[in-house]
């Protein structure tokens, strides 16, 4: 036998055996047996630790001329309740008969009973999970997660990936949500200095009409129920009926109490309606890995321009022209965000530099915009506005909540030569007495393309 | 012609090669845990110290042109010296790239093949590294010289593409855990610089041997800037490494890169670099380890012995029972081989075999 010849059959035995070895890895990631989450709510099981729902959508047959392939217009939701987020996929890949897969996964939802009881060990288990990108936005929601992604249908895109998409883009140019993923929350998780924030989520006033209409209904149905089996006691059901009664009440009014103000807006709090039945504003705060609180819109924006991560927001002040109205500006910041540490006394002292330029919005009649007086006065009302904000927010996030969830510390860290040093220093202690000083460069340029009225 | 002899580029390609493997399975993640915030203050120190080191070196080596460690032991010590420091490195550098390899493949496992065994994974490498090496005129020397260019964009890349996550405010506290830890025990951050153990044996490689200092130092400069590269990375993307640990945390910052919905998931893009830089690694070290054998036994051909390094290369890379088993020895045992072996015992080794070469003159004289 020739050398060739030995060469070509051990080529074909290696070829053989890679085959073989390699199918079974390539077999397990073939579209054909995978289903894409494309988003994943996590809530408290009834019977089970966790309660997890995926939002799946179906993938679409080749169409006729086109043969195109894609998403279809439904997305499927199931759930099932587990011990463990794993364990959860594992059943429902049992159900669904395909493999579940996490890599074009855009959002997590926690919902807020959950996340009370703390999300460590869920975030570190998806950040060990190869499918899951850190890109991925985490969302905490003010109602059921289940709820949440049931109401989450796009009003604008046909694509539900698209839709989750949006996510990352609103919150430049609105400053009412920041664009936390899970690779920001696992990172500031790791840190024990810095705390974690999620994006705040929750049902619009339409959404949260239509549950509380099933719920009243779902209540109804009870007492009916409740009727049947006590029907001696017909004091205890007359007292359901109007239990029932109330909750009827409560929808009708969830209109009304819908909150306006950016300053104490948040999520399922608004008035917002349509075909979407979810709203995204403010962040919720973390301690360690528990959910803590809750910011509002403005204190957002306040975040948001501490940490550079605003490109432009609406801001609405007290008309210092026209009074008892109110008057929008478009805030820019112009330049970057400077903060400077001093510890004095073993006190940190912050002194947050802001740069912000603004446009007026809102134009009343008769008023010139052109003159430097005009300015000068919308200029001093936001800047007191601001500053005012700033100061709540500051003392909201270092003397209620105690969570340096702006990352100040990483200015006070160059002040300690070693680790241990800076350890003994105990910043989280430390940041509960912090003084702040906000400094606003604040410029009103114009009134965008009418100077006078 | 003879093509079987290298050029400076490939030898440096060669060099920093072998580093940057070492690099991205294993080094990052050590030298992070080690130092700390310190860890840029510390690659600079112990980069310095590799240069200094490398100088020495290749000034002992210069003494005896053409010659490999191999050769000035046999010059020193005879045949007993030459088998024992040849055999010595064999193991040496056979145990530890097995090792790697076992690493690097657990990582491929879990990343893209969890229902192919880690067996046949270490298996195509060690295949792959074979064929290379039973190519006639040196040609892994050559293939490593094209991948190089790939390693070195795919790595500015990373670090470009991750710029807008960092914080370097995560240098801070400057000296870490320490001035003992970062200039005292730090200096073992210095194995981190694998290309030199292979140094020793480049010599009779080159086309001109005496160039052997400015390859050797140009490629613990190019070694150095990639372990800055890759650590800065690591450091001022993740704010708790120092208290959590990932497998690969290179390919945990690849993760990150994404260029809106049109670039994502680019981190199978540098997989493949890697695993073609990780291929180029082991038949590398297949080729020098079956030269030494060669050179040992005297025979003409080393096509027997890269099979037999071959064969053992895979039983390293299969032993270990777990990561954890593939870790201590990564980062414990290879450190103080390294510094026993490479460090200690070479450069010992390098100075008698200078001082007889100057007795012997002067004897002669």
């Amino acid at each position: 036998m020739s050398k060739n010849s030995i060469s070509i059959i051990i080529f074909i035995i290696i070829l053989i055996i890679f085959i073989n070895a390699f199918s079974a890895s390539y077999t397990s990631r073939n579209i054909s047996n995978l289903a894409y989450i494309f988003a994943l709510g996590i809530d408290k099981g009834e019977n089970a630790k966790i309660k997890i729902s995926a939002q799946l959508s179906k993938i679409a047959t080749s169409t006729g001329g086109g043969g195109s392939s894609g998403e279809g217009n439904n997305p499927i939701l199931i759930s099932c309740e587990a011990n463990s987020i794993f364990s959860g996929i594992n059943l429902l890949n049992t159900y669904i008969g395909k493999e579940l897969n996490l890599a074009h996964c855009s959002v997590f939802v926690f919902s807020k009973e959950f996340a009370q009881d703390g999300i460590s060990s869920e975030i570190y288990s998806l950040i060990n999970n190869e499918e899951v990108r850190p890109s991925t936005n985490l969302v905490l929601s003010t109602c059921d997660a289940y709820d949440y992604l049931k109401n989450s249908n796009p009003n604008l895109e046909r694509l539900t990936t698209k839709y989750y998409e949006t996510f990352s883009i609103t919150d430049r140019f609105t400053g009412y949500i920041s664009n936390i993923t899970i690779g920001n929350f696992y990172n500031t998780l790791a840190s024990k200095d810095e705390e974690a924030t999620a994006i705040l989520g929750g049902l619009n006033s339409a959404a949260r009409s239509e549950n509380s209409k099933s719920s009243s209904n779902s209540n109804k149905s009870d007492s009916s129920d409740t009727e049947k089996l006590s029907s001696e006691s017909s004091g205890s059901s007359n007292s359901s009926n109007n239990s029932s009664n109330e909750s009827s009440n409560q929808s009708s009014q969830e209109q009304e109490s819908s909150i306006i103000n950016p300053e104490d807006l948040t999520a399922g709090t608004s008035s917002a309606s349509g075909k979407r039945g979810t709203e995204n504003i403010g962040l919720a705060v973390f301690e360690n890995d528990k959910f803590r609180g809750e910011l509002t819109a403005t204190e957002t924006i306040c975040h948001l321009l501490i940490n550079n991560d605003l490109d432009s927001c609406i801001i609405s002040i007290g008309n210092p022209i026209v009074e008892s109205e109110k008057m929008e500006l478009q805030l820019f910041p112009s330049k970057k965000t400077k903060i400077t540490i001093n510890i004095i006394d073993g006190i940190p002292h912050i002194s947050i530099k802001l740069y912000l330029n603004a446009d007026v919005m809102t134009l009343e009649q008769d008023i010139d915009y052109e003159i430097p007086e005009t300015l000068e006065k919308i200029s001093s009302t936001a800047k007191d506005y601001l500053k005012n904000e700033f100061d709540k927010y500051l003392n909201k996030v270092s003397k209620e909540y105690n969570c340096d969830i702006d990352e100040f510390y990483t200015k006070a860290i160059g002040h300690f030569a070693t680790i241990p040093e800076w350890k003994n220093f105990n910043w989280k202690e430390k940041f509960k007495n912090a003084v702040f000083n906000v400094d606003l460069d604040f410029n009103v340029t114009s009134s965008l393309l009418v100077t006078k009225t | 012609m003879d093509n079987t002899k290298i050029g400076s580029k490939e030898a440096i390609a060669l060099l920093v090669t072998i580093a940057f493997n070492h690099i991205i399975i294993n080094m990052t993640k050590d030298i992070i845990d080690l130092t700390a915030s310190a860890s840029l203050l510390n690659i600079l120190y112990i980069g310095i110290i590799a240069i200094i080191f490398t100088s020495i070196i290749c000034y002992f080596l210069n003494k005896f042109p053409t010659f490999d460690l191999v050769d000035i032991s046999n010059y020193l010590g005879g045949k007993f010296l030459k088998w024992v420091i040849g055999l010595l490195f064999i193991a040496y550098f056979i145990f530890f790239a097995g090792n790697l390899l076992h690493m690097f493949s657990t990582c491929l496992q879990i990343i893209y093949f969890p229902y192919t065994k880690q067996f046949y994974i270490a298996l195509f490498f060690i295949i792959s590294g074979i064929c290379a090496c039973i190519m006639r005129h040196n040609a892994i020397y050559r293939s490593t010289l094209i991948i190089f260019p790939f390693i070195v964009i795919s790595t500015l890349f990373l670090f470009l593409s991750d710029i807008q996550f960092f914080n370097i405010e995560k240098m801070y506290p400057i000296f870490g855990n320490g001035l003992y830890t970062t200039f005292f025990t730090g200096i073992t951050n210095m194995f981190a610089f694998q290309g030199l153990a292979y140094i020793f044996f480049t010599p009779p490689l080159l086309k001109e041997p005496a160039k052997i200092k400015k390859v050797a130092i140009t490629s613990v400069i190019l070694s150095c800037i990639f372990l800055l590269i890759c650590v800065a990375t690591v450091l001022f993307i993740f704010n708790g490494f120092v208290d959590t640990d990932e497998l690969l945390p290179l390919f945990s910052a690849v993760k990150y890169i994404e260029f809106g919905s049109f670039f994502q998931k680019l981190d199978s893009i540098f997989v493949l670099i890697w695993i073609l830089s990780f291929a180029s690694y082991l038949g590398i070290t297949i080729k020098f380890s079956s030269s030494i054998l060669r050179k040992l036994t005297n025979f003409q051909d080393d096509s027997i012995f890269i099979f037999v390094v071959g064969i053992l290369l895979f039983i390293a890379s299969i032993w270990q029972k777990n990561y954890v088993i593939s870790t201590f020895l990564a980062n414990t045992v290879h450190k103080y081989v390294f510094f026993i072996l490479v460090i200690g015992i070479s450069l010992l080794i390098l100075i008698s075999a200078t001082f007889k070469k100057k007795i012997m003159r002067w004897f002669n004289k």
